[in-house]
């Protein structure tokens, strides 16, 4: 597992998370592929993802969520995209983001997150 | 209030109009009003633009993300155009602009926080094979 941070997330997870884990492999969207995905169609950017094989991690479960069943109808392939909710971590919370995403890692070691979709949550 | 007007187009107006509402499933009058209103808002706020997400036309900062997620992380950074800007890599006047267009227009993106969090039973009844993930207590 390999996770790309969409573009409301800090750039500042993934420099943190690198401070904390050496190594681990989390980008943001601001540095992936010099930025070039910034600002392009959710479309796009899975499909960007797929290729380089990054799950996508973001809060946007507002435009994604249906996007994403859409590709499931369709039977497109993604690398995975991974759901946070706010009510989780805040996304301004760049500790508690950190930590979380670190967890996730250390969990999903190793495994093949194609086309799976994740949720983080404090649990029900 | 709303005032009804009759206009005459080119016929290649005309035509892109009407290939716009048929695309978008609109009426003329609909997709007439919807691009008056966005150019309105375009020529405030030169900083914003439109873009098509799922079939729904949301305010963005030019080449970058929309506003109702700017508005999310500012919400946190005290409505700080500052702040906004460092956490999200922006130039304060693009943070500003999301700021100030919110300002001006909230309703849209007010709803946005309930529908971008639904409740997980929703999310699993689209996903059955959703993977959970439980944060661990620090």
């Amino acid at each position: 597992m390999k996770l790309l941070t969409d573009e409301h997330i800090s750039p500042k997870v993934a420099t943190e998370a690198h401070a904390k884990r050496p190594g681990c492999p989390i980008i943001s969207i601001q540095v992936w592929r010099a930025g070039a995905l910034l600002g392009k169609s959710d479309d796009q950017l899975l499909l960007a993802a797929e290729e380089d094989g990054w799950t996508h991690v973001t809060y946007d479960q507002k435009t994604i969520l249906p996007l994403l069943a859409e590709w499931d109808r369709r039977g497109r392939k993604h690398c995975g995209v991974v759901f946070v909710d706010q009510r989780t971590v805040a996304p301004g919370d760049i500790g508690g983001l950190v930590r979380g995403l670190l967890h996730m890692l250390e969990n999903e070691e190793g495994r093949d997150w194609a086309d799976r979709v994740g949720y983080l949550t404090r649990g029900e | 209030m709303s005032q009804k007007l009759i206009l005459e187009l080119s016929d290649e107006i005309a035509e892109a109009l009407d290939q716009a509402a048929r695309s978008e499933r609109l009426s003329l009058e609909d997709v007439s009003a919807r691009i008056l209103e966005e150019w309105r808002w375009r020529r405030r706020f030169p900083l914003l633009e439109f873009r098509d997400f799922n079939g729904e036309r949301h305010a963005c900062v030019r080449d970058r993300l929309q506003v109702w997620q700017v508005i999310m992380v500012a919400r946190e950074c005290g409505m700080d155009a500052d702040r906004t800007a460092e956490r999200l890599g922006l130039e304060p006047e693009q943070a500003q602009a999301a700021l100030a267009f919110y300002a001006a227009n909230p309703h849209p993106i007010d709803e946005a926080p309930g529908e971008n969090q639904p409740e997980l039973s929703r999310v699993k009844a689209l996903f059955p094979s959703l993977n959970v993930m439980i944060l661990p207590p620090e």
